[in-house]
Formats: structure tokens, sequence, C-alpha cells
């Protein structure tokens, strides 16, 4: 059983001199959401295209459900959604769904109406999607996309037009997908709060290149509000921190930094402790980030190397 | 491929598309209903006007050269006369039915679940191909029986069945091109101009040229044996000359194995918007 449900090594795209995707080493794990976080433009929808065939890579590796070969074929776990939804304008919720499961050679009729259950468009009846509301395109699309219980979903983008209480049982649906289906989930949104709340790991797209992959728990670590500290001697400001500032909830960091996670409201008094005791302090500050900032920092940190 | 082909004849008989083709075929069906001689286009080398086959091209509607008792391949050639409307109906409708495809973006989630795009493409021409030949074997058949009963003709279906059978070899083969410039062009109105272009320009350079055919230039004589229009208007003025039925058999071959390669090329090569 493969671990990963989809991975891309060295994965390019690139429109004459220009590379919409430059290098990206993707890794879904199997049984995640993995939200896909970045500006207009950054790549987002060009990745999807490639990973949904239909645009081709440039240069690099798709690896689908452990596979290289024959993505076709492995493309037939996947349901998803694209920019906007791509409906039937002519035909009804009931009708669009029955396309799919005729193409798709799904066997059982009462999944159509199970969707339509599903996604909150049973009472949608005779009406023709030409007149649907954008969430009710969304919400369909969704169906469509979830027709034939794929192992995959890719979601660019799925709370476009949703209102409030949409875009809340979207998020309640995705997560019941997850927890009974065991469904693998790729979603795409502008919507970074939003993400917060689903996303079990998270990917930073900026200019094509994807600036880092970094699981919930590991963000909500970088996010928690900390004193961060900086000195001329680590090993002599935790002692102090330890013995004389009686703190114990710290996390030293590769780049010399400490994250101190208590006496936030207090930071006159560790800078007196430190200083008082030969200690030069070369950066003391509190921090702690929202998705957005954490995004923003990253891409901004990008920006002045 | 057998669940793309159910998929698409669903769509079919969900969609406007099949329900304007309907609309229009009954419009022609009142034109025919009319009555009287209707030569829409005609070109002659006899210069009595009594428009006799094999001296004639052109869409002839009951030119007949003994009106109270016209001959068999006369009543043909006014059953096949009308649907000279036939090329532009199928044309919108092709159109229609595959290029919506793009326009709705709907092709996305087809090629993004794994479905084939050869599959995808020839389940549409198979599907606009039995629907357009059905309307248009109905609707010949049906003129032919009235005007036989008309006349109190004895019905002799095998001439009518040749000639029906010819032009659905035809009718496939202008759909293999007109889909073929759909995957091309992306595009309804482009696709609808050039066929319309193509297709109209057949018959009036014919006309023009036909009983001066050895005169012409092999650039003419290359454009109306590419046109599927030349083919159709010796079928419905009943001109069967030259192996006309072997030529058109190795037209429909031959443009449907061409059209569907080219086609096949494009779409695997193709970045779907």
């Amino acid at each position: 059983m493969t671990k990963f449900i989809c991975e891309t090594k060295n994965l390019s795209k690139k429109y004459k001199d220009f590379y919409a995707l430059k290098n990206v080493n993707l890794t879904i794990p199997k049984g995640e959401i993995y939200g896909l976080v970045g500006e207009n433009g950054a790549g987002k929808t060009t990745l999807i295209r490639l990973l949904t065939g239909l645009n081709f890579k440039s240069e690099g590796e798709i690896i689908l459900f452990g596979h290289t070969d024959n993505l076709q074929y492995e493309r037939t776990k996947i349901g998803c959604t694209i920019e906007m939804p791509a409906l039937y304008k002519d035909m009804t919720a009931s009708q669009n769904l029955e396309v799919q499961r005729i193409q798709r050679g799904i066997p059982n009729k009462e999944c159509i109406a199970d969707t339509l259950e599903l996604i909150g468009l049973s009472n949608a009846g005779k009406k023709r999607v030409a007149n649907f509301s954008l969430g009710m395109k969304q919400r369909l699309a969704l169906g469509v996309a979830l027709l034939g219980e794929p192992e995959f979903l890719i979601l660019d983008e799925p709370v476009n037009g949703l209102d409030p209480t949409g875009i809340i049982e979207l998020r309640e649906l995705l997560k019941k997908l997850v927890k009974e289906r065991e469904v693998t989930i790729l979603i795409s949104s502008h919507i970074l709060s939003e993400l917060h709340q689903l996303a079990t790991c998270y990917g930073f797209l900026h200019k094509g290149e994807l600036l880092k992959q970094i699981s919930a728990e590991e963000l909500n670590e970088e996010c928690k509000r900390h004193i961060c500290l900086r000195t001329d001697n680590i090993q002599k400001t935790t002692l102090l921190l330890e013995q004389k500032g009686n703190i114990n909830n710290y996390s030293v960091y590769p780049d010399n930094s400490i994250r101190i996670y208590e006496c936030l409201d207090n930071v006159r008094m560790i800078s007196k402790l430190l200083s008082s005791n030969g200690v030069i302090i070369d950066e003391i500050s509190v921090q702690g980030e929202n998705l957005e900032t954490y995004f923003e920092n990253l891409i901004g940190g990008r920006k002045n190397v | 491929m057998f669940n793309q082909i159910r998929a698409e004849f669903y769509k079919l008989f969900h969609t406007k598309a099949l329900y304007l083709t309907f609309a229009l075929i009954l419009a022609v069906f009142g034109i025919f209903s009319i009555g009287g001689q209707q030569q829409f286009v005609a070109s002659s080398s006899s210069l009595d006007e009594t428009w006799k086959i094999g001296e004639t091209v052109g869409f002839l509607a009951r030119a007949y050269s003994d009106t109270a008792h016209p001959l068999i391949e006369e009543i043909i050639r006014t059953a096949t006369s009308y649907t000279v409307f036939f090329w532009l109906i199928v044309l919108i409708f092709s159109v229609i039915f595959f290029s919506r495809e793009y326009t709705d973006s709907t092709i996305k989630i087809a090629i993004a679940s794994g479905q084939s795009r050869i599959k995808f493409f020839v389940a549409k021409y198979i599907v606009i191909s039995i629907t357009s030949i059905f309307l248009y074997f109905s609707f010949i058949m049906i003129a032919f029986i009235i005007e036989c009963a008309k006349f109190n003709i004895p019905i002799q279906l095998f001439p009518m069945l040749k000639i029906a059978g010819l032009n659905c070899m035809i009718m496939g083969a202008f759909i293999g091109i007109t889909l073929m410039l759909c995957v091309i062009f992306k595009h309804t109105a482009i696709v609808v101009g050039a066929m319309s272009l193509f297709t109209f320009s057949g018959p009036l350079i014919y006309m023009m040229t036909w009983d001066n055919m050895s005169t012409q230039s092999w650039r003419v004589l290359t454009y109306l044996k590419i046109n599927p229009m030349y083919y159709w208007m010796n079928t419905c003025s009943y001109n069967m000359i030259n192996n006309l039925e072997i030529n058109i058999l190795i037209y429909f071959v031959g443009t449907v194995i061409i059209t569907f390669l080219v086609s096949a090329f494009i779409l695997r090569k193709q970045e779907i918007r």
C-alpha cells in the first residue's frame, strides 16, 4: 500500500520562457486534507491541471497512487472540480449526475439520490442548472466529483460562491469524507482562514515554486504566540530562564532562536533577567501568526532573498 | 466506450440541440409541403428547361418532365433536393453538440476523471452521425413515399435506398470534417463560418464548371473532390456519372480516416482550457 496518494518530482510547466511551475516536489499523504496555498497566478490551478491531465508537464514526474505510468487509468480514481463548475446548463442537477454515472459505468442508480442528499440539492427538483446560483453550482460540481466514491478529491477553490452556511457544510462534509471513506483531498483556496480550519497539511506555492510543505501540527506550532529570543549565548540563556525565571515551556530552534510559550505579557522581566546576568540580547519580541500572516511572511521572506 | 456512447445519447436527449434540429427539419418539411416546382439552384446543359436526368446538376424539387407521370428518378431527385438544408442543420447540430463541451468546460470533467480523449471524440462522432443519418434518412424516405403516393407510382425502394446510402456516406464524411474543425478551433462561430463557406462554395463552383470539368485546373478539381457537396450534388441530381458510387465510398473512407487521425493527433496534444 502506497503511503502517498500523489507525488510530483521536479514537476515543471513552461510556457515559452515563462515557468508557471518550477521544480515542484509535492507529496500528499493518504487520508490527509492537503491545503494548497498561493496568491493569484502562483500556479495552483496549473498544478491541478497537470495532476488531472488537462495540461501536459514540461519536465518532471507525476506519481498517482504510486504509479508513474498509465496515469489515465489512475485518474479514474480521482474526483475533481477545477476553476468554475463545469456542468451541462440545459440539464437538471440529477441529469448532470446521471450523465456522469453512465459515463463512469457506475451501476447503482441510487447513488444519484444519495449524492443529491449529501450535497444538499435534493430539493433542486426540475430546476435547470442554468437557473442555479453560483453556490448551488459549486455544490453540484462537488457532487459530480464525489460520484463513484473517488479515493482522491481535487477541489480548486470549492468555496467560491458559497454562503457562510454552505462553507460550514462543505467543511463538515469534507471532514466526514476523510473520516468515513478515507478520501484524500487536495484543496486550493484563497480563503486561508477557511483552509486553516480544514487542512491537515499545507503546501505554499509562490510564483510557480513550492516554498514549503508543512503539517497542520507543525504550522500551528510555528504560528503559536511566543516570545522570540536571540542571544549571544543559548546555553546560559536557557539556564537562566529555567533556574532564575522559572520558565520551562520553551523550544530552541536550529537557527539559534528560542521560543518561549509562557510569560508572554512579561517580556520586560525576561529582558532584565538576561541583561543583569551579562547575556547580550540580539532580539526579543512577541510573535505569533495566523495562516495569512504566516503565508505573507513566507513569501515576503523569499522576496528579500 | 459503450458507456461513453450511452452518456452521449443521454446528453443528446436532454439538451436543446436535438430539439432545435427537429424544429429546423420540420421547417424544411414545411417547405416540402408547399408543393409546386422548386429549383433552388440548378445548372443544365439542355436548353429546353426539362431538367433531364444526367444533363442537370442542382437542387431540383418537382422538376418533372411530365407533371402527371414523373419518372422514379425524378421523384428520388425531389426527395433528396430538400435535404440541401440538412447540411446547414447537421452543421449547426454537430457544432453545438460537440463544441459545447469546450464552451461549458464539461470536457474537463471527462478528461480529469480518466476518460480517454480519443474515446470521447469517437463517441461524439458516432452519436452525431447516427442521429444525423437517422433524421436525414427518415426525411428523404418520407418525402419519397409521399411523392410516390401522390402520383400513384409503385414504390421502388432499391434505387432510393442506394441514393440514401450514398448520401449517408457523404454525410458521415461531412461530420468528420466538421468535428475535426471543432477540435482545431474549439469555437462555434469559427467552425460554422468556415464550414458554411467550404460547403456552399462547392455547389456554386461545381455548377459553374460541371459541364466542362476536363478543362479545369487541378486546384479547382481538387477543391471540388474534397468537398462533400460535389458528391451530393451528383446524387441529389441523380447524375450517376463516372463510377460515382465507388468515388463516394473512397471519399467516405478516406475522409473518415484522415479526419479521425488529424483529430486524434490534435486531441492527444491539446491542452484543455
